[in-house]
């Protein structure tokens, strides 16, 4: 092994601290040294020669340049080696500049230290192996991250030279804050006129796929080879359909801060964020799904109806409703209403009354017998759909089958439609005649019904077993005997709750006693109760053998029933029925307290606790103990037979079936669903679509904390309001009548409640927009998207936001209300901004006075220690516009100028002279003066003098900063930031566009504040980075990168944890599960290797043995060294 | 450039830089924020900023024998702004020690000061066994206090409450609050020696650990575990001076009274009747400021039913000093004067009818400049309000 040694003079830099020649001297009599030469310059042509020349001439096969830091010349001096044959990587460099002789002044000391550094150069040199670079194919496109001028400019320039480029936006119009601005300095340039032509260009360049309202979700690979996942939010428009015309916008009744005019005007739910947006479509505003829509088994959309109702528009809240449920006057009555339990609005105080709101629409507009959605629907498909059984699931499903263009008939046993809100609800809770609407309606789209009779044979219907339908949906429960399992129950005056509920309804005569126990705890129990003690039961008890906490019905229900007179039995069961010549004398119950073990169908079992038992006086028992229809006209195999869980479809082909109990009092609302789920299932049958389809991907639910409820009240934005109670029939009224207990709420009382509604998914989904686009542009069902991409090369152009003002509330912003920030000022001086371009105050006056304060978060430690650059520039540019469009005196309260670039100085002595007064000295506060205009406080330290200048707008230029996310998003593409949090470019001078992620590049306010101009320039050299990569088609891999010794490694998984580049994987072999490492993707920091435990990893280029030796020659005691 | 660099000169400036908050006087980059800030600046020979920057060239010795170093109210509202972070008002109080430190004059008033508190541990020159006087009229009930020797609580009454007749109001209502929530609590009486904080203002530092000394002995033997004073000057000597000179925790909880307040409030030891007035709330700059004592005084205002509360513009970090601070009332009244009657002006914007405050200089300065400017608004202290809102309300 012959090893060179060369000491760079780099001219005085390295010779002026460190005595050169004498450490050449020493170099050349290190063990293994066959050669120690000095240069003026090493990295000069004449340098590197004699290199080349001693590996040539002399065989030298390993070489340490003592020079520079490797940073600046390893490059070079690997290709000095590489272009005579030796390999590159047989290099080792001493760094004696940066880390010694600019760092230290002392000669001696120097020299020494510059000996051992050489030393230990060549122990290390002395183990260095042959290492090759590997080279790996390019994917031939880009993307850019972020849609403002910096992404726009990277996107065109690289679409332009050839290469396919993905942009990623994540708002809905590309232009970011330069669409906002006003004029640009120092030319006075209208922004939007020299911005949107290039926004128009990108959207019309064949290269440029415009992903907008999107977002990187995942960023895999490596250099060459990225794999990415961009999430593609919904629009709910779709954007080729949309002609931008904005009619949707004005049917919508909801208006919002504009993002775009910084909550200076409003804009609608559907909106388009500015008027030369591109995409030019429009896009609907939705946070996740409202709560009370996600509780609905039928999704019914009540924030939707609500926002009609609180605009008394009674019908479209009609319209909405029966979209989703057809029975609206009956849910609006006896639902279980899990909605208003989940609704927001109880965080604050009562959650809405939606149930109420429901009835009230229903029964206004028939009240007033305004038009209803009952337009008959033209048949227009072939096929036809019979239905077995007039439920609520039967109906539904009849309905929207029938809207679908489906000939619908449906069959009934029963002389009356309706099922168990027929026959199950009574009379006090849902008169007949209110079923009877929503029943009418649904026949007058054209459902076909035919009562009184019953279907044995369903399967006979079919087309192909010789009827006459394409597809049968059985809807009529299932069903099942409930019976106490106790004697007795077979005497007379024993009856089901169920039939007893039934008969009545049904008008049929049914005889009970004056003193009636019912067993149950279910609605059916208290319905059938009350219902008794409208029958003339003079004592009606209710026993159940839980504690009340546990009992099914609804507590209100509940506490009605005891009002009116039933008395509740709780941890009591039915023991005995006594016999008296076959009549019913008497029922003997028993205290429950304690529970059995579970039984066989998972339920714990009451057991009556012995030596409790007592005697009920009664003549009449109603079993109530479970919710199952027991009439049913089927036959077998019919009668017991299900749908599958998810399709509904049964083993005869076409024939459909509900999944069992569907359909039970009380839960009409889950029937209505199982109608719609029974509908679409037969739809694809009869379509031939598989009958089987993935869930839709669900929005989030909007579902707030208490925390979230209270910060709202505390800022204002919600006062608690008391929930609108309907009134009630009196207790008197009540027993001696079946008049329904519940009265309806009043009109204004329904307005009133309608506007609690918080309209927490923001868009109600009230569909006046679908219903206004004549394109059918709108679809609100949109899905969300995950794309996957593969790419080469990515510009990281994701921007800057605004220092908040607040944040110094010194200066009054948010609390003043003419204390406005700059963009602000922007949009307001704007033609097409929110005043039309007029720069006035918030009462409307024309300022008097106005003051621009700088720096306001920029160059102070307290806040952003760095200058943002362009507040200085803007600041006058705005007080040249305010000055033009108004007759104020403009004040600049600064206190150092930044005007750098081309034309800037020249611009600050235009404002000068247009007579804007520059007050030296940085505004201190800003108060409320005479007479409720502002005052700004300050020292003018040119004067010394303390001033009080009075204004009437003040204009805070504050201070760039890296976006909320820039953490996240650093994270995701690999890439670091500096301490001001901005992205970290590879080298502040000579590398300002790359990262030290290869292949990733930066371009505009991600790396630091700037201008336009300055944007665009790194923009273009972005692209040219970009290009430049993808043009080379391949990439070379350096070699340094760590390996796993498979033998050693015990899979921990701490390698990768700490790998910040996402290179080291686990991965299950043959041989087990072991780390991965993808050489592609290591940048070699060693951070693995430090971390393993079993000393696994070895990282080339820094194996364990070659730092050793340096280290052990460094540490060497002094009299084992070399002199 | 009238004086030359001299040696001594240039010495004087590394002094400064070695002194507390002195540190980052270089990196001042002549903005003027804190002349903009200073509640006295405008009276000041030399503001601030060009304090800062005649020390840097070299003319330092000016700055020593200007009074402007003495009209600083050391309200810290120069240091909480200044964008370079330099604690000016710290360094304020480093240029008077540096002033006495080499035998320059210093205004008669605060030599008079010294003479007293050393000579008679408290800064009014009473007998220091009259410390309780303010008590005498106090109801039997409410005076268990005086007898105890040891107790859980220490109330450390303050120089300025025991002994200047316009504020006796406020331990007055303190001990009844405290005798009705049922707390353990004794006071020092004669026992109880000036704080300091006087003199450290002055910039006579080195005379504070004497003082120390005694009080911390005394309140130690007490027993007590928590040391309670409704003077936020006195609280901010008490929970940062004598840590940081002491270097080692005193072993037992110092409370402002407006934090102990809030905690009894919030443990329902107090029940707080209504008390049906608008009222505004000045921050005291040794309580917010420099202790960043904020939301305590806050949370006790709005437990109280009834009220109204409504803060100045100028409210916590950026309130304006009461004028009282720094011992500029004994350098030259008319300057506390005059900040006085501009922060009651602030306060008179909102409409209250009553300014509350935490703090019984702010309190003085304050009522005084009511009665100067003939303005109809209450001044009172939290403790006095607490104590109205238990007997009923207003």
């Amino acid at each position: 092994m012959r090893i060179g040694v060369y000491v760079c003079y780099c001219g005085s830099n390295i010779a002026g601290t460190v005595d050169v020649e004498a450490v050449a001297r020493y170099a050349e009599q290190l063990d293994g040294v066959f050669v120690a030469r000095t240069n003026k310059y090493t990295c000069s042509d004449p340098g590197q020669e004699s290199i080349r020349h001693d590996i040539c001439e002399y065989g030298v096969d390993r070489v340490v340049v003592a020079a520079c830091s490797p940073r600046m010349h390893e490059r070079t001096f690997r290709g000095t080696l590489h272009s005579v044959g030796l390999n590159p990587y047989f290099l080792e460099i001493a760094n004696l500049r940066e880390h010694c002789s600019w760092v230290h002044t002392d000669m001696v000391t120097a020299t020494a230290k510059a000996k051992d550094l050489i030393r230990a150069a060549v122990e290390r040199v002395r183990r260095h192996e042959p290492l090759y670079p590997r080279q790996e194919p390019v994917t031939r496109s880009a993307m850019v991250v972020g849609g403002g001028i910096a992404g726009i400019q990277a996107a065109l320039d690289i679409a332009n030279s050839g290469y396919p480029v993905y942009l990623v936006e994540r708002q809905p119009s590309v232009g970011g804050h330069m669409a906002q601005l006003d004029k640009t300095f120092p030319t006075l340039d209208c922004s939007a006129c020299i911005l949107t032509p290039k926004m128009v260009d990108l959207a019309a360049h064949p290269n440029v796929h415009l992903l907008d309202y999107s977002e990187v979700e995942d960023v895999q690979g490596y250099v060459g080879n990225f794999r990415v996942k961009v999430r593609r939010k919904p629009r709910y428009v779709d954007v080729d359909k949309c002609t931008g015309c904005g009619t949707c916008a004005e049917a919508c009744p909801r208006e919002l801060p504009s993002e775009f005019d910084l909550g200076l005007a409003k804009r609608k739910v559907i909106y388009r964020p500015f008027p030369q947006a591109v995409p030019n479509a429009f896009v609907i505003d939705k946070v996740g799904i409202a709560p009370c829509q996600n509780a609905c088994p039928a999704g019914q959309h009540a924030q939707g109806y609500i926002s009609y109702i609180r605009e008394g528009r009674f019908e479209e809240a009609l319209r909405i409703i029966r979209e989703d449920n057809p029975f609206a006057s009956v849910c609006g009555r006896t639902c279980h209403h899990p909605c208003e339990g989940n609704c927001n609005r109880r965080l604050v105080d009562e959650s809405i009354a939606i149930m109420e709101l429901k009835r009230f629409v229903v029964d206004y507009v028939y009240a007033r017998g305004l038009p209803r959605p009952i337009e008959p629907v033209s048949q227009t498909r072939e096929e036809r759909v019979a239905i077995v059984g007039s439920g609520p699931s039967g109906l539904t499903a009849a309905q929207h089958l029938n809207k679908m263009g489906y000939g619908v008939t449906v069959f009934e046993a029963l002389p009356v439609a309706g099922g168990m809100m027929r026959t199950g609800i009574p009379e006090h809770r849902l008169p007949k005649g209110i079923l009877q609407r929503d029943i009418d309606d649904i026949l007058a789209l054209g459902v076909q019904l035919r009562l009184n009779s019953p279907v044995g044979q369903p399967a006979t219907l079919l087309k192909a077993h010789g009827g006459n339908y394409d597809a049968v949906y059985l809807a009529t429960g299932v069903s099942r005997t409930t019976s106490l399992g106790i004697p007795g129950e077979e005497l007379t005056g024993v009856l089901s709750g169920i039939a007893f509920l039934r008969h009545v309804s049904l008008g049929r005569p049914v005889r009970i006693g004056k003193r009636v126990a019912v067993v149950g705890g279910g609605i059916t129990a208290v319905d059938a109760a009350t219902t008794a003690l409208r029958l003339g039961a003079e004592e009606v008890s209710l026993v159940y053998r839980r504690s009340r906490g546990e009992i099914p019905a609804y507590s209100w229900e509940l506490e009605e029933a005891e009002a009116e007179g039933v008395r509740l039995l709780t941890n009591t069961v039915a023991t005995r029925i006594l016999d008296n010549d076959g009549c019913v004398s008497g029922m003997e119950c028993a205290q429950s307290r304690q529970l059995s073990k579970i039984d066989d169908s998972g339920k714990r079992v009451v057991v009556p606790d012995p030596g409790t038992e007592f005697v009920m006086e009664v003549d009449t028992v109603i079993r109530a103990i479970g919710q199952f229809s027991d009439q049913v006209f089927l036959e077998e195999p019919f009668d017991t037979m299900v749908g599958d869980q998810e399709t509904l479809a049964t083993g005869i082909s076409g024939l459909f079936a509900g999944r069992g109990a569907v359909a039970g009092a009380g839960f009409v609302i889950n029937a209505v669903a199982s109608g719609h789920e029974a509908a679409r299932s037969i739809h694809r049958y009869l379509q031939g679509e598989p009958l089987q389809q993935a869930e839709p991907n669900k929005r989030p639910v909007e579902k707030w904390t208490r925390e979230e409820a209270e910060t709202k009240v505390r800022l204002g934005a919600i006062v608690p309001t008391p929930r609108q109670e309907p009134a009630r029939l009196s207790l008197e009224e009540r027993v001696e009548t079946f008049r329904e207990v519940v009265l309806p709420l009043t009109k204004e009382q329904a307005m009133a409640e309608a506007a609690r509604c918080l309209d927490c998914g923001i868009c109600s989904e009230c569909y006046r927009c679908v219903w206004a686009c004549e394109r059918e542009a709108i679809d609100h069902n949109m899905q969300e998207r995950v794309e996957e991409l593969e790419v080469g090369a990515i510009v990281l152009a994701t921007g800057f936001e605004l220092y908040d003002a607040r944040n110094l509330p010194q200066y009054g912003y948010g609390r003043h209300e003419n204390v406005y920030t700059a963009l602000e000022v922007e949009r307001l001086v704007n033609a097409s901004g929110p005043t039309g371009g007029h720069v006035v105050l918030r009462d409307g006056r024309e300022p008097g006075a106005v003051a621009i304060l700088h720096c306001i978060g920029s160059r102070d430690r307290q806040h952003n220690a760095y200058c943002s650059r362009v507040c200085c520039m803007y600041s006058m540019k705005l007080a040249h516009l305010i000055r033009e469009k108004t007759h104020a005196q403009v004040y600049e309260f600064y206190f150092d100028i930044t005007a750098y670039g081309k034309g800037y100085a020249e611009f600050y002595e235009r404002i000068q002279e247009e007579g804007v007064i520059f007050v030296r000295g940085k505004g201190a506060e800003v108060g409320r003066g005479p007479g409720g205009g502002l005052v700004v406080r300050a020292e003018e330290t040119l004067l010394g003098e303390i001033v009080e200048i009075p204004v009437d707008m003040v204009v805070l230029s504050t201070a760039m900063v890296p976006a909320a996310d820039a953490e996240q998003l650093a994270q995701l593409f690999h890439v670091s930031r500096s301490e001001d949090g901005f992205f970290l470019e590879a080298h502040p001078k000579l590398r300002p566009v790359e990262t030290a992620m290869d292949g990733i590049y930066l371009a505009g306010t991600c790396q630091a504040p700037k201008d336009i101009p300055d944007t665009v320039s790194q923009a273009s050299g972005a692209a040219v980075q970009a290009v430049a990569l993808l043009n080379r088609g391949q990439v070379e891999i350096e070699p340094m990168t760590a390996e796993v010794l498979p033998l050693r490694c015990v899979a921990c998984g701490l390698c990768a944890e700490v790998c910040p580049a996402g290179a080291v994987r686990m991965v299950d072999t043959r041989g087990g599960r072991l780390a991965e490492i993808n050489p592609a993707l290591c940048k070699g920091c060693g951070l693995c290797v430090a971390a393993c435990r079993g000393g696994a990893i070895t990282l080339h280029g820094f194996t364990d043995q070659q730092l050793l030796d340096q280290l052990t020659a460094l540490l060497r005691p002094a009299a084992l060294v070399p002199a | 450039m009238a004086d030359r660099l001299t040696g001594s000169e240039q010495d004087l400036f590394a002094a400064v830089l070695g002194l507390r908050g002195g540190e980052r006087i270089s990196a001042c980059y002549q903005c003027g924020t804190c002349s903009g800030s200073c509640p006295t600046a405008a009276i000041m020979e030399y503001n601030p900023r060009r304090i800062l920057h005649m020390l840097r060239l070299g003319l330092g010795e000016r700055v020593l024998k200007s009074q402007a170093i003495w009209l600083c109210t050391a309200c810290y509202s120069c240091t909480a702004r200044c964008p370079r972070e330099i604690k000016i008002s710290d360094a304020m109080l480093s240029l008077r020690r540096l002033t006495i430190d080499r035998g320059l004059d210093l205004p008669a008033n605060l030599a008079t000061m010294r003479d007293t508190v050393t000579h008679h541990h408290n800064i009014s020159g009473d007998d220091n066994a009259s410390r309780l006087i303010w008590s005498d009229n106090l109801e039997e009930g409410a005076l268990a206090f005086r007898q105890k020797r040891r107790a859980e609580v220490a109330f450390y009454v303050g120089c300025v409450a025991s002994f200047y007749p316009m504020v006796y109001g406020i331990p007055q209502a303190m001990v009844q609050v405290m005798d009705r929530a049922g707390v353990d609590f004794a006071a020092l009486g004669g026992e109880e020696w000036c704080c300091g904080y006087p003199l450290y203002t002055a910039g006579m530092e080195g005379l504070l650990a004497e003082l120390m000394a005694h009080n911390v002995a005394r309140v130690q033997e007490m027993g007590a575990k928590t040391l309670v004073t409704t003077c936020p000057s006195c609280y901010y000597t008490w929970s940062h001076l004598y840590p940081e000179l002491e270097s080692k925790p005193l072993g037992f909880e110092v409370l402002h009274a407006s934090q102990f307040l809030a905690r009894l409030v919030g443990d329902s030891a107090v029940k707080l009747g209504s008390f049906e007035q608008t009222v505004t709330y000045h921050d005291p700059c040794d309580l917010g400021r420099k202790s960043g004592i904020f939301d305590a005084p806050r949370q006790v205002i709005e437990a109280m039913p009834g009220i109204e509360f409504r803060e100045m513009d100028a409210h916590r970090e950026n309130a304006l000093c009461c004028g009282g601070g720094g011992d500029v009332q004994m350098v030259d009244e008319r300057v506390t004067e005059t900040v006085a009657s501009r922060r009651l002006g602030q306060a008179q914007q909102t409409g209250a009818r009553v300014i509350l405050s935490a703090c019984q200089q702010c309190k003085r300065t304050l009522m005084a400049a009511t009665r100067r400017d003939k303005v109809r608004m209450r001044v009172m202290d939290l403790s006095e309000l607490v104590l109205r809102a238990m007997e009923g309300g207003a």
